[in-house]
């Protein structure tokens, strides 16, 4: 047994290096990847006029505004959704309409709905058999009540329902700025032949204070989970989809809030019900189906955060969401793999599936794997301490110098974090999450995959805190 | 696989530079919230003015003696709060006086991107004879946004340009496709829908010139029928 052990040892050490190289190989591409996607961002911030304020803007567009349909899905959502309709009701937007799909909720939310609003129930059913309920006191509120058929099911019940040449989709536990529908039309409204969607910074909500007009008092989040999620957000937005955007390859508007051609979307089927992943799967459909009928549709992502989201404070919930994430980024990838360098798909063949291969197929294995080899290594002596030391500090301190010119882009675009400790909490959080959230998400993230291959989709429960009210 | 000497370097090189920006982050950040302070607090001196001479608490001579020295806040005052009811023609008169029209019509003529389009809005606010006369110039002989602005200041001091000017004009500039210029060109149908019915049907225009007009002419015409189009209730399913 001895023997066998000393002959193998030398294939497994050429296996292992051999595995070493290709996660080095991932972690210098990736690494590139981020200060190209940085570099590229700040170019474009640099290009970007200043914010423009709202009352101007409201002036210049708002005889130009399209119709908007609101398309609100919400799955027990109790705890939420007065708080959400009210700030959509009170969006400074010409013509909108909101439409609040109940997704068989079992708990309070539809009563709540008919409670705060006076709603009734309208005669006849929807196509896909949900109750209708309206109010006379507001028009632009109305109601459907289905089955639970997943959020993918309850956003095409309300966009057969819709009535708005844009649809706006958003989630239930959001808040949107006010003047977050006339920034996000601003595109279709300048380019109407060309932009097919819109997406836009989405933020935590967490720590922030919302005022009953729906208008948003950032401050820094509290709970230390929610604050790690502030940083990621602010990569993933400020940086990441920004300079996506930029090169024609955004493949993702987050399913927290997006705005949409209804035509288009009816064009393409709506979105899909057997993928969690609904939000990427649809943009990813959406792209290959244009380009397929060689024409012509931009994705637009606009910097501003319109949208605030309740992130997840406790490691559970946050687990799920990860898994979930995850699995919807394979279950599209799965779907749309045949796109992947395909010249037919330009950009998005090459650079928007070429990135779900690199970072959500295959990074949580490689990010594993590169953890697994350094212990293993270390642990067999291949690896001296003063090299495994100096890999991670290096490791470290490349990721908070990303994270912390990030933060500067955000603050000389947007300048949303008024207090000067907010950004020296986000700074803080920048170097924390390299010691223990950066490893779970990829522990989660492995999970999702090998749920991905083992059980069936599931949404799982989500715990919803309710928005803290600003002080008066 | 690398030399761990060199990678400490880099790193505490790069742990350096971070901290470093860091600082300077947080003394732009310190920077800008004063100008940013000071610079929200003259705006609202100056709506504040505006506010005044609307009913009557103030003279225009005195609001505009007040921002005098700051043409940007009043154009940017302007351009997010109109004036009124017979305050409006008091205003203008007031700022035309005072030299403050002439600097905003050179901005607008001359400034580059947001300042200019932001004192193209506050021009509309100001109705006259040489500002309608600049506003022309911009429209026949500028570009993208700054046209457009143009065309929805003079609509807004009821100088709106001839529909069959306007659309002469139009030929090979991006803005034809904008359904800002489509809501525009509304305004203009309405004022004379037998010239935009004739134009629509002439020949001479080009087909995108001609497709917007078209678009015009629906939405003027027909908001019923828009609310129509747009309650058709297609099937979904992925």
């Amino acid at each position: 047994m001895s023997e066998l052990l000393v002959q193998a040892a030398p294939a497994a050490l050429f296996v292992a290096r051999g595995l070493e190289a290709l996660v080095v190989l991932a972690g210098v591409t990736q690494s590139v990847s981020y200060v190209w996607q940085l570099l590229l961002a700040a170019f474009v911030i640099a290009r970007r006029p200043p914010v423009t304020e709202t009352a101007i803007l409201r002036r210049r567009y708002a005889a130009a505004a399209p119709r908007i349909s609101i398309l609100v899905p919400a799955h027990n959502e109790a705890a939420t959704i007065i708080t959400s309709v009210r700030s959509l009701l009170a969006l400074d937007y010409p013509d909108f309409e909101v439409l609040v799909v109940d997704d068989g909720s079992t708990d309070a939310t539809l009563g709540c709905l008919v409670e705060a609003f006076g709603l009734r129930e309208r005669r006849g059913r929807t196509a896909c058999g949900a109750r209708r309920f309206g109010a006379r006191a507001e028009g632009r509120l109305r109601v459907l009540s289905k089955l639970n058929g997943g959020k993918g099911d309850a956003l095409n019940a309300g966009l057969a329902e819709a009535d708005g040449e844009l649809v706006c989709v958003i989630d239930a536990d959001c808040v949107l700025e006010p003047d977050a529908l006339l920034r996000a039309a601003q595109p279709f409204i300048d380019h109407p032949d060309e932009v097919v969607a819109v997406g836009a910074t989405i933020r935590p909500v967490n720590g922030c204070r919302v005022t009953p007009e729906g208008r948003v008092e950032v401050d820094t989040p509290r709970n230390p989970l929610a604050l790690l999620q502030t940083v990621e957000y602010l990569r993933a937005f400020m940086s990441a989809r920004l300079a996506w955007s930029q090169l024609g390859a955004l493949t993702l508007i987050s399913g927290a809030f997006g705005l949409f051609r209804r035509d288009v979307l009816v064009e393409i089927g709506g979105y899909s019900t057997t993928t969690l992943g609904e939000d990427l799967e649809l943009v990813v459909r959406l792209r290959r189906h244009l380009q397929d009928g060689h024409r012509q549709g931009r994705v637009v992502f606009i910097p501003e955060p319109l949208c605030w989201t309740e992130a997840p404070e406790d490691l559970a919930v946050l687990r799920r969401q990860r898994v979930r994430w995850q699995r919807g980024a394979l279950e599209t990838f799965a779907a749309h793999w045949p796109m992947l360098f395909h010249r037919r798909y330009g950009r998005i063949g090459l650079l928007g599936l070429g990135r779900i291969l690199l970072v959500d197929v295959m990074g949580p294995i490689l990010e594993l794997a590169g953890w697994s080899l350094l212990l293993l290594f270390w642990a067999l002596g291949a690896l001296s301490t003063d090299h495994a030391l100096a890999y991670l500090a290096l490791a470290i301190s490349f990721g908070v110098a990303i994270s912390l010119f990030t933060l500067s882009l955000e603050e000389a675009e947007l300048r949303r974090f008024p207090r000067t400790r907010s950004l020296v909490a986000l700074a803080a959080a920048a170097v924390l999450e390299n010691f223990g959230y950066r490893q779970l998400n990829t522990l989660w993230r492995i999970e999702g995959t090998l749920r991905h291959f083992t059980t069936p989709p599931s949404w799982g429960t989500m715990t919803r805190k309710g928005f803290a009210p600003a002080a008066a | 696989m690398f030399d761990p000497v060199a990678a400490a370097l880099a790193s505490a090189g790069l742990a350096a530079l971070s901290l470093a920006w860091f600082g300077v982050l947080l003394a732009w950040h310190g920077l800008h919230a004063r100008s940013e302070t000071r610079r929200a607090a003259q705006r609202a001196e100056a709506e504040a003015l505006l506010d005044a001479m609307e009913t009557g608490r103030a003279s225009a001579a005195e609001a505009v003696a007040a921002l005098r020295r700051r043409p940007a806040v009043l154009a940017e005052a302007l351009a997010t709060r109109r004036v009124g009811g017979p305050a409006a023609a008091r205003l203008a008169s007031a700022v035309e006086s005072a030299g403050l029209a002439e600097v905003l019509r050179r901005r607008a003529e001359r400034a580059r991107g947001p300042a200019r389009l932001v004192a193209i809005d506050a021009l509309g606010a100001l109705p006259g004879p040489e500002t309608a006369r600049v506003l022309r110039r911009i429209w026949f002989y500028g570009r993208g946004e700054a046209r457009i602005a143009a065309l929805q200041a003079l609509e807004e001091f009821g100088r709106p340009l001839p529909l069959g000017a306007v659309l002469r004009s139009l030929d090979h500039d991006d803005v034809v496709a904008s359904r800002r210029l489509i809501a525009l060109l509304e305004v203009l149908v309405r004022g004379r829908p037998e010239t935009a019915a004739r134009l629509a049907h002439s020949g001479k225009l080009t087909l995108r010139t001609r497709a917007a007009l078209q678009q015009a002419i629906d939405r003027a015409a027909c908001p019923a029928g828009r609310r129509a189009r747009r309650a058709t209730r297609p099937r979904v399913a992925a």
